[in-house]
């Protein structure tokens, strides 16, 4: 593939972003700062068996976690048969108690799933994480397609590659699945969140109503719209991009200022559709991904096609032991923490860091997992004018509609640090386009 | 069996007008094996418009909002009960039992009470040996003799381990304490919201698990759940199932009364009245 003609577009690109407003803002030291996402016009190619591979993984993956998730909520099968244990349920900080017994529209938790994967050096994909609550970075690709295919149209002559514009009308077509009657809503926090950029571009490119909190009222055991002449309209799904927490100030956290007051209740009632819906932290936390495989098996009676990164739960006896024995080679996560904090390399701690790590990992076992560091392989970017190789991962999206559909893109980020495993944006991170190439 | 009369009122004075509130009210007792409940009216003051709804733990409860302006906000509860003698046996689910064996929020146990639980297994080798009812009266009674009853040393807000180290505290503290011991010793757990017989404020004690069935512990009074408790709501904490919460715009300062009132309603005897309990 001759990408040249692309490179020297790079800083077009890149200024096409920034007058877009294609920003990522970040709170450090208490002040919010928004940056740029630095974007890479070197793009990550996936051939289309390779990828058509990772889509049937990744359909059966997220189809365990929703059915996971249905049953968690209401009978517990998995737990009382004892494949997960009661301690990673009722004590993770993603189990909600509110949600018992409430099922959503068709029974769908997660209708949009940011899954991460690395591709290892022995050539096979890994899961590193997934994302079921809030996953971001969609639009990142979305808009940069868009803007090569501007700033540089020649280099997509003759390329067999999947169009990945698409990605709103399958957002559009989850959304309309589980919508109850009513408009449909992106709901935002506001113009401070870090991803306000992607809540905007999704309304635009879904065609869907942008709104806060205060543009929301709940009456009548009903979800209405509030329109800019004052008129009340009904609502029947709300893709929010607020956290459980923030969501309902009379549900939940009640210093909330951004959510809807009993937005919740109406839920609970079927009355209006929550995108994804609430409660779905119990299935993505750090130590239920050790789990994941196990729940393939046990509601789909599938192999998994899919890996994890070999993981040890110290909450288990033998695998306490191995995590002491072979500390140096392992990544310790804290199962409560995400973007990128609370991960630490085993090997880069001093003699008293360990130590003091260690009693806190027998302490707390159930807090820490452990993993294997996966060699993962680089993937070139332009630093300078130079190629430079760097740690990059894949967050593909995966939607559940009437069916489950992988979107053929994904959001591609490196760390732009060469010494650094941490991809994450919140970390500094830069983003690559995704090609998926058609046949 | 007592068959009981109960009013709960609570009334709010704004000193300016609020321009719109809304609010959730968890007091409505139900129906269960214990008790059975009759002629239940509620009252609004401005007339509010109302939903019905049923949460999680499988409170009923009336939400809603209001947009006319007003400055003075007023509910009133009241109904009869016909409450069962002695301690009460209702069925648990193992559902439930998973659920209410974890501690949270107001109930996460610290340092002191992980302390406290280890000086009564040193003092009673045989306490783990225990049903978790053995357990329960255990601790009950060792918190009779270590906690002190004292209005105002916590807060709605206080949790189990704050208000152990405080060591005095109200029923709502004595119930999160006796929780967060259960759960600590393996026992599924809830905090219940009620009324008692007499006049004064709301009540809270415990509901535990044993042999698939929820048996109901008072440890502010240091006694079994008897046919003076009209059960209202649990939670794994007071917060999941406060009596009531609201949010307003506007209204300045406020001044809130509750009011509530449990007279025994047979004929013939004189009404039991205990006073304040709490």
């Amino acid at each position: 593939m001759n990408n040249v003609n692309l490179l020297k577009h790079t800083d077009d690109v890149n200024a096409l972003l920034a007058r877009y407003g294609v920003k990522f803002g970040i709170y450090k030291n208490n002040e919010f700062k928004e940056q740029l996402f630095p974007f890479d016009a070197i793009p990550r190619i996936i051939e289309h068996d390779e990828f058509s591979f990772l889509e049937r993984g990744l359909k059966q993956r997220v189809t365990a976690l929703n059915l996971f998730l249905k049953d968690i909520y209401s009978d517990k099968k998995i737990v009382k048969d004892g494949v997960v244990p009661e301690d990673f349920i009722f004590a993770s900080s993603g189990y909600m108690v509110e949600c018992e017994g409430v099922c959503p529209t068709k029974g769908i938790y997660s209708h949009i799933s940011g899954i991460d994967l690395v591709k290892g050096k022995d050539g096979g994909w890994y899961i590193l994480e997934d994302n079921l609550r809030v996953p971001s970075g969609a639009s990142y690709p979305m808009i940069a397609r868009e803007l090569c295919r501007r700033s540089s149209p020649g280099t997509f002559n003759g390329v067999r590659l999947e169009d990945n514009r698409n990605y709103a009308k399958l957002l559009r077509r989850t959304m309309d699945n589980v919508n109850v009657g009513g408009h449909t809503v992106i709901l935002t926090p506001g113009r401070y969140n870090a991803a306000y950029f992607e809540h905007s571009y999704l309304a635009e490119q879904t065609g869907a109503h942008l709104a806060n909190g205060s543009e929301l009222i709940v009456e009548n055991d009903k979800l209405y719209f509030i329109t800019a002449d004052g008129k009340h309209e009904r609502v029947g799904a709300v893709y929010r991009r607020i956290s459980d927490e923030y969501l309902d100030p009379m549900n939940f956290n009640p210093q909330s200022v951004i959510g809807i007051p009993h937005i919740y209740d109406v839920f609970r009632k079927g009355n209006v559709a929550l995108i994804n819906a609430p409660g779905n932290g119990v299935a993505d936390d750090k130590g239920i991904y050790y789990f994941v495989p196990k729940m393939i098996s046990y509601y789909l009676g599938e192999e998994p096609i899919l890996h994890n990164a070999p993981t040890y739960l110290p909450f288990y006896e033998e695998d306490m032991k191995y995590v002491l024995e072979n500390f140096d080679k392992l990544v310790l996560k804290d199962v409560a923490e995400a973007g990128g904090y609370g991960v630490v390399f085993g090997n880069s701690m001093t003699k008293e860091q360990k130590e003091s790590f260690m009693s806190l990992l027998k302490a707390e076992p159930r807090r820490f997992i452990a993993q294997e560091v996966i060699d993962f392989q680089d993937l070139d970017i332009l630093e300078g004018g130079e190629m430079v190789p760097r740690k990059a991962d894949l967050r593909a999206f995966v939607l559940m509609a009437d069916e489950p559909l992988v979107w053929r893109s994904g959001l591609t980020r490196f760390s732009r640090n060469p010494d650094s495993f941490i991809v994450n944006s919140s970390q500094g991170g830069g983003f690559k386009d995704t090609w998926v190439l058609s046949q | 069996m007592k068959k009981l009369h109960f009013d709960y009122c609570m009334e709010i004075r704004y000193s300016t007008d609020v321009s719109w509130c809304c609010y959730t009210i968890k007091c409505i007792p139900k129906d269960d094996e214990r008790q059975k409940i009759s002629n239940i009216t509620i009252d609004m003051i401005p007339e509010t418009r109302a939903e019905w709804a049923t949460d999680s733990h499988g409170n009923r409860y009336i939400y809603g909002s209001n947009e006319i302006p007003h400055s003075y906000f007023k509910y009133h509860i009241k109904g009869d009960a016909e409450c069962g003698c002695g301690s009460y046996e209702t069925a648990a689910s193992q559902t439930e039992e998973m659920i209410y064996r974890h501690s949270h929020g107001l109930t996460l146990p610290g340092e002191k009470l992980r302390e406290y639980l280890k000086n009564i297994r040193v003092s009673m080798p045989s306490f783990d040996e225990e049903s978790p009812r053995g357990k329960a009266g255990i601790i009950m009674a060792r918190l009779h003799e270590d906690f002190v009853y004292e209005k105002g040393s916590t807060g709605v807000e206080t949790g189990a381990e704050e208000a152990f180290s405080i060591g005095k505290g109200v029923c709502q503290d004595f119930s999160h304490i006796m929780i967060s011991l259960l759960n600590l010793s393996g026992c599924s757990a809830r905090y219940v919201t009620g009324l008692i017989i007499g006049e004064g404020k709301s009540h809270a004690w415990v509901e535990v698990v044993d042999s698939g069935k929820w048996y109901g512990y008072d440890p502010t009074n240091n006694s079994l759940v008897c046919d003076s408790h009209i059960r209202i709501g649990c939670g794994r904490d007071a917060t999941e199932c406060q009596i009531n919460r609201g949010i307003m715009h506007g209204g300045g300062q406020q001044t809130q009364e509750v009011y509530v009132n449990v007279s025994e309603l047979t004929p013939g005897q004189n009404i039991v009245s205990r006073g304040a309990l709490f």
